[in-house]
């Protein structure tokens, strides 16, 4: 099968890039070894973007909105520069003597209201912890280990008038409303024009905000005609006798060969297997690409638990986006994302349209 | 040093690392939350099971084994066989009448096919239906699908294949082409002779077994499945014959499931076996064939993903196939479970919880409107055009009628 660009990986990078190049009329195919990392993200990104590069995102199918402080579930404020879900945020994170109440929904246990709470007290505000008793939402907890983000999203989406329940209920409390964010965009639209000063806290994966985002960037792909190779994973390659990539073999297709003229590794980084590790070494697994990391295994880690660990900073070498194998450039292959390193929302963006960008003007 | 260095569990059990994602994207938590859904049937409850059998729950029947909470983990856990393993295992729940006479497609098959015209007038009549509502508990609205008077194999033994077809290729035609629909089985043998292929049938092909695992009949679907690897290796020639499938579901059963769930070695099989699409695609782009279509061919066609076909991740075969047929102007539908799930939407508890499950599929059909539906798994066939006003055709009768 031969198309002009494969992207490996379709998380937030891959998607980006794939739905751009099928824009820009590339042939183009994702293969997609399940679910991405997006699901763990609270959709808040760090870091800025350009007037261009918003424009770029919303023809993405991605909507972009505008940051402040956030809360994550551990109950820190974060400041984002931009969010994927609509939220209302804080402008500051000095709370002092604001009135605050936390709600939860009751039986939801992805919310920890206390960590929350003494997070905003932390800061100065003085706070309550409510329960929601949403009659309707009881049919959902039938199954309460699995009376989740997305689950609970999904039902308040298909009954509005829940959401108005839980309006008028939060209405009630004065000063800053919080909420669990478990909302997915519609029924979050009519929180936010309902009630003034509510803010959405993150909850425990799989959120529900980058849920939508997941399923508007995979529609956005398919509507321009791109091919998704869903629960595939790419687990070899050949090269030709230049040191070009010829093709990328899967797991499922056998030794059907993929080809295109140009690939884009988006692979992300040890948790979707962009790079691999056992006790001696790490390696990326389609290509063996040259990876920066210490090669000594004590120093891939860091005893303090809480610290940034050193291997979240490990990737594949790249040379002006594209990757390196045997410290030669492989003048088809790009890198995009989290396998490159330090990976972020804001990463997979920039990333994704430069190496779009290089794509376009090599021909 | 005797340390092991890569982590190995059975079904990756140790990979899982608690996301959820699988039970996010199942098809039936959305509608039947008394299901405990992929992560805490599978993985979840799995690491008490291998303590004990008494954690064992007969609510895992609810699990459609769609596995798209395997398409969708993103750590590689086979979620779905674990929960069919567990199944076949533990439990002890006795076979309803009314599940054997489902899952027993090839014996109700033969009984039907000498009075399908009989048999089927009778199951489309209300009265009938009502019996078998009140005594099977087989749900009133589901339309039962049709008996051919003629087997497949009858037609198949009467039929002349051109002279001079120099390669063969052996047909697991699955009981659907056989009882119930054996013009796909022409139509398969028209595309093969066109191709240059003589088909050939199987010596003694046994039901798959794929309906006798979902209806806890898994011994028996064991015994067919050690008759067809020994069928299929006999007729390989050392593994130089295929054997072809129209069946999604057939072709993941004896490639994939045989081995992980029926404990069958399938090694010197599992690389002849493959789906109909998959080998025409091979002969037209990759060996060159050529096959003369008809002129003026305008199709607007819509494909449906099958679960198992999403499972085996070919169905870019059958889509790439389509699309060598001028004239066609192919949608690809969002992959959505259609519900069916084989024998499972036939029964009354499952009825609606079935046409829930394929409500988004039903509706984005409408919004496409395509002249028809293409589609490679027979139930799904059922199961759309009970639920919309479209006809499904397979992609290899599409193909034999563009063909000269």
């Amino acid at each position: 099968m031969k198309y002009d660009v494969i992207v490996i990986g379709g998380g937030l990078s891959g998607m980006l890039t794939a739905i751009s190049l099928q824009q820009e009329g590339k042939k183009t195919a994702v293969i997609s070894a399940g679910e991405s990392t997006l699901y763990f993200s609270t959709g808040a990104i760090k870091g800025s973007l350009s007037p261009e590069e918003i424009t770029r995102l919303e023809n993405c199918g991605v909507k972009i909105f505008k940051g402040g402080f956030r809360l994550t579930p551990a109950g820190e404020l974060v400041k984002a520069d931009y969010s994927f879900s609509p939220c209302s945020a804080l402008e500051k994170d000095d709370l002092t003597g604001l009135k605050a109440t936390v709600f939860n929904l009751a039986g939801f246990s992805d919310f920890p209201t206390a960590l929350v709470a003494a997070g905003l007290e932390k800061r100065g505000a003085e706070c309550t912890i409510k329960e929601l008793k949403i009659k309707g939402l009881e049919s959902a907890r039938a199954n309460l280990t699995e009376y989740r983000s997305t689950t609970i999203a999904r039902e308040l989406e298909s009954k509005p008038a829940l959401v108005e329940e839980i309006i008028a209920e939060v209405s009630k409390a004065e000063g800053i409303k919080v909420l669990p964010a478990v909302f997915y965009e519609g029924a979050q639209i009519k929180v936010i024009n309902a009630l003034k000063d509510v803010l959405f806290a993150g909850t425990i994966p799989p959120t529900a905000p980058t849920f939508s985002l997941s399923q508007a960037l995979k529609a956005a792909y398919l509507s321009k005609g791109g091919f998704i190779f869903k629960g595939e994973r790419a687990v070899n390659s050949s090269f030709t006798e230049d040191g070009l990539v010829e093709a990328v073999y899967c797991e499922r297709l056998g030794n059907e060969p993929l080809k295109a003229d140009k690939y884009v590794l988006a692979t992300g980084s040890f948790f979707s297997k962009g790079l691999v590790s056992n006790y001696d070494k790490i390696w990326e697994p389609v290509f063996n690409l040259d990876v920066k990391a210490p090669e000594k295994r004590l120093d891939w880690l860091s005893s303090n638990f809480w610290a940034d660990q050193p291997y979240m900073a490990f990737g594949v070498v790249t040379s002006e986006g594209k990757a390196v194998k045997d410290g030669k450039v492989i003048n088809n292959l790009y890198a995009v994302g989290s396998v490159t390193g330090e990976g972020s929302e804001h990463k997979s963006i920039v990333t994704a349209f430069e190496t779009v960008d290089r794509i376009i003007k090599e021909k | 040093m005797g340390m092991q260095k890569e982590n190995i569990s059975p079904n990756e059990l140790e990979q899982c690392i608690k996301c959820t994602i699988c039970t996010a994207y199942c098809p039936m938590v959305a509608v039947r939350p008394q299901y405990p859904g992929p992560k805490a049937a599978g993985p979840d409850m799995e690491r008490y099971r291998l303590k004990s059998e008494a954690y064992f729950e007969e609510t895992l029947k609810y699990c459609l084994n769609c596995k798209r909470c395997e398409v969708a983990c993103p750590s590689g856990v086979k979620i779905a066989d674990m929960i069919q393993e567990a199944r076949i295992e533990y439990s002890n729940a006795p076979v309803k009448l009314r599940d054997w006479i489902l899952a027993n497609t090839d014996f109700m098959g033969s009984l039907a096919s000498p009075f399908a015209p009989v048999v089927n007038a009778i199951t489309g009549l209300k009265p009938a239906k009502a019996l078998m509502e009140g005594v099977l508990k087989i749900d009133h609205r589901r339309t039962f699908p049709k008996y051919s008077g003629e087997k497949f194999e009858t037609w198949f033994k009467k039929n002349i294949q051109p002279e001079g077809l120099e390669k063969v290729i052996n047909y697991f035609h699955g009981c659907f082409v056989q009882y119930n629909y054996p013009q796909l089985g022409k139509d398969f043998v028209k595309v093969c002779n066109a191709l240059g292929y003589k088909v050939n049938l199987l010596e003694g092909e046994k039901c798959c077994g794929v309906a006798l695992v979902a209806n806890g009949m898994a011994s028996k679907a064991k015994k067919n499945g050690k008759n067809n690897v020994a069928a299929i290796e006999k007729a390989s020639a050392g593994g130089q014959v295929k054997t072809v499938a129209t069946s999604t579901s057939c072709t993941n059963m004896i490639r994939n499931e045989y081995g992980s769930l029926l404990g069958i070695d399938t090694s010197n099989i599992k690389e002849v076996v493959d789906l109909a699409t998959r080998f025409v695609y091979d002969e037209i782009v990759n060996k060159g064939a050529k096959l003369k279509f008809k002129e003026g061919i305008a199709l607007n066609l819509a494909y449906h993903t099958p679960c198992h076909m999403e499972s085996m991740g070919w169905q870019v075969y059958s889509i790439e196939m389509l699309k060598l047929i001028p004239g066609v102007k192919l949608t690809v539908l969002d992959s959505n479970c259609c519900g069916i799930s084989g024998t499972y939407g036939f029964k009354k508890e499952n009825y609606e919880y079935s046409q829930n499950i394929g409500a988004a599929l039903f509706k984005n059909i409408e919004r496409v409107n395509p002249d028809f539906v293409a589609c490679d798994c027979e139930t799904c066939k059922w199961q759309i055009e009970m639920s919309t006003s479209y006809k499904v055709k397979h992609p290899i009768s599409i193909l034999a009628e563009a063909i000269e």
